[in-house]
């Protein structure tokens, strides 16, 4: 039988690529200026000897931003579902973080995700990544977010194991602070709160990071991933999938499990019987489901750590404080007496600086 | 759109001429003319290319800093030696993988496929209008493909519209081998993970430890329930969900229907779930032609061994008017395609090297004569 013949006559109209997106990527220049500018195909900025003046730093509001004009300078990490590289602005010099997602998106859902992101784009709250600016070509959103030269979270653990509970407590507020923003101000649950979403740089500012984009991965079909990596952190009424599962209290229930961890130097669940590692998502499951909270040893750590641990790990979603309420626990300012230096904590512990 | 430039270091190599694309430098034997990008991924770049020596259209994708990452280069590695094996209607072609200047210390790979229009996840997306002829033949076309493949002894293990390529005269392939295996009967604990997750199988989600050709056979069950519905079936966000949403649709299963669960613990949670009566294709598809809701039922079975095989779905009714048996041989030899998960970069540089000499024959005769 000849191939031709099984087909039946059928016929597709392809989608054609849009061509002018090719154009625009690869000839835009937001911050391109008569005159001042000569741009070659490597993007080379020759501004005359008259103007010594250094180009003002690009805002968040600006939306100059092209991809065409920023370099790539190293891939700083596997991101949720991307690629995060360091990158920075040709004219400024500014450094951002680009994050890369490949994503097939329907085209219904693509303006609902560029809203979305448009939306954390005007999320003005020091304790929150800024997001720049995002673009979505071919199959790719790329995002250009606020570069934290410290990493996150998971980086410093990695480092220090623990972190004592003073530096723990300054840590806190800040999260706190950007929880109370993106739950009482813009009501929205990031989902996804873990130590590799809490962002720090050598200024000792803490921030979250994702909260959009964890709302995109659940939309669309973003990278497959790891079993136990999307479950560690997540509420008993989650896992249950109840009704309540998608709460603000959610986000709390992952914010004490991550300060737990901090503190114990490993995450607060064990696998039974000693074993190295969990046979499988399941017992993880059961353990957070049916047995009672873990819980910092009370002879270790303060009585308000203690209680604010266990203020954000009640199973019972009801039971748990608001990011609000957490902010007026004695843990959250007992040692605001004692000037905290989280810049010099985070620099010591070797965090990776900016550096061409 | 691909702009000719000048080898970097300034030291240009025989055979080769260099393209940016997309802010990407290409370094392409002098055969091929780039057209134009067509798709960039975790992966690396795709082009579109003209072969001059035959004026035939391909797509040359590179894989950039390929070593970096050792599961992606185990990965690369794996596809490489099955497609060099595989040689079917509906199973991708690799043409050509073009030699490194560097034996011992190239970074970037170039694969060279055969050129398709687009894939069915585009298609799907669109708005082109899909009739029954069409899913019929896609699904026949993607049945038989795979029926090669199983009868090779080798499971794809990540099947989704994305990684099926499609013509303007409908033809399809099955593309994407980097997540392949034997389907061996050893016991080996598989930790990494198979199949993106919205077409990933109840046994692979519940953790079972011996899983066959059926979790393919779910996998386009899900891909042709998106053709008939033109959006996934079971769009989970992560595994717990996903598994609610199957049962939601499936309903609760009985006792007798989760005995192939061997993890106690994982049975556990899925008799804790919520009560589901479940939902009927013929109401999620009222569309539908009777005969393709029949079939869909037969594969979206929660117990893979009660799930339709491949064999079985050429043979269903919905299949009559394309599937004659006589013109569908199996593969010859079941392919031998572990590879030593341990490698490491060097060897399987070696290793892939290796495999550019099948495409490359007068290489490999320089390099006996270098012996």
């Amino acid at each position: 039988m000849k191939k031709g013949n099984l087909g039946l006559g059928l016929k597709l109209s392809v989608p054609v690529s849009d061509q002018s997106n090719f154009a625009k990527f690869l000839t835009e220049s937001g911050t391109f200026k008569d005159g001042d500018l000569l741009v070659n195909r490597d993007g080379v900025r020759i501004v005359s000897q008259n103007d010594v003046e250094a180009p003002p730093p690009i805002k968040p509001t600006d939306n100059q931003l092209a991809l065409a004009d920023i370099d790539v300078i190293k891939v700083v990490g596997k991101g949720n579902g991307g690629v995060v590289q360091l990158v920075q602005h040709k004219w400024t010099s500014q450094f951002f973080a680009l994050k890369v997602i490949q994503m097939n998106i329907e085209e219904s859902m693509r303006k609902q995700i560029t809203q979305e992101l448009k939306i954390n784009q005007q999320a003005q709250c020091p304790y929150v990544v800024v997001c720049y600016q995002s673009f979505y070509e071919n199959g790719v959103i790329s995002i250009i977010l606020e570069y934290m030269d410290g990493g996150s979270l998971a980086d410093l653990l990695k480092k220090v194991k623990t972190i004592p509970e003073s530096y723990l407590a300054a840590i806190c507020k800040q999260v706190l602070k950007g929880l109370v923003y993106l739950h009482h101000e813009r009501h929205i649950i990031h989902r996804d709160l873990k130590p590799s979403n809490l962002l720090i740089n050598h200024i000792g500012e803490v921030k979250i990071t994702d909260f959009g984009v964890s709302a995109i991965m659940e939309s669309t079909s973003g990278q497959a991933n790891t079993f136990i990596g999307t479950c560690n952190y997540m509420s008993p009424e989650r896992i249950n999938g109840s009704q309540e599962g998608y709460n603000f209290k959610s986000d709390i229930w992952s914010l004490g499990l991550i300060l737990l961890e901090c503190a114990l130097g490993r995450f607060p669940y064990a696998p039974p019987d000693q074993s190295e590692t969990w046979e499988s998502i399941y017992e993880l499951i059961e353990a957070i489901v049916e047995k009672p909270p873990p819980s910092p040893p009370s002879e270790q750590f303060s009585t308000e750590f203690c209680s604010f641990i266990s203020a954000c790990l009640q199973k019972d979603p009801k039971d748990r404080l608001s990011a609000q309420e957490l902010m007026a626990h004695p843990f959250v300012n007992m040692y605001d007496d004692l000037e905290v230096d989280l810049s010099a904590y985070f620099s010591n512990a070797g965090s990776p600086l900016a550096t061409l | 759109m691909a702009t000719p430039v000048e080898p970097p270091n300034g030291i240009r190599t025989e055979g080769k001429h260099y393209y940016s694309m997309w802010q990407t430098l290409f370094e392409f034997d002098s055969k091929y003319v780039p057209i134009k990008p067509i798709g960039r991924g975790a992966y690396g770049i795709v082009c579109s290319s003209v072969n001059r020596e035959t004026n035939e259209k391909v797509a040359i994708k590179k894989i950039q800093n390929a070593f970096e990452n050792r599961v992606d280069a185990l990965r690369t590695l794996r596809e490489l030696k099955l497609l060099r094996h595989l040689h079917h209607e509906n199973v991708i072609a690799l043409k050509d993988i073009m030699m490194p200047v560097h034996r011992n210390s190239f970074k970037d790979v170039y694969l060279v496929y055969e050129l398709m229009d687009t894939d069915l996840h585009q298609i799907i997306k669109s708005s082109q209008a899909l009739s029954n002829d069409h899913c019929q033949y896609f699904l026949f076309q993607l049945l038989r493909g795979l029926k090669y493949l199983h009868s090779a002894n080798i499971l794809h293990r990540d099947l989704k519209p994305g990684n099926l390529l499609i013509n303007a005269n409908c033809d399809l392939k099955i593309c994407d081998f980097g997540l392949a295996r034997t389907n061996c009967s050893k016991n080996q604990f598989m930790t990494e993970y198979v199949v993106t997750r919205w077409y990933r199988a109840p046994e692979l989600l519940l953790c079972c430890d011996n899983y066959g050709t059926s979790i393919d056979v779910w996998s386009v069950g899900c891909i042709f329930a998106e053709l008939l519905g033109r959006k996934p079936i079971f769009p989970g966000s992560e595994c717990l969900n996903q598994l609610k949403l199957i049962i939601n649709i499936l309903g609760s299963q009985r006792e007798e229907d989760i005995e192939f669960i061997d993890n106690p613990k994982a049975k556990k949670y899925i008799k804790s779930l919520p009560y589901s009566p479940g939902s009927p294709f013929s109401r999620l598809y009222p569309n539908a032609h009777p005969l393709a809701i029949d079939l869909l039922a037969k594969m979206l079975v929660f117990d893979p061994t009660k799930r339709i095989s491949v064999t079985e779905a050429l043979q269903h009714p919905y299949m009559a008017p394309l599937y004659d048996p006589n013109c569908d041989p199996p593969a010859v030899i079941p392919i031998d395609l572990d590879i030593d998960e341990d490698l490491g970069e060097e060897m399987i540089r070696e290793m892939m090297w290796k495999e550019m000499l099948h495409y490359h024959p007068e290489s490999a005769m320089e390099n006996a004569g270098l012996c």
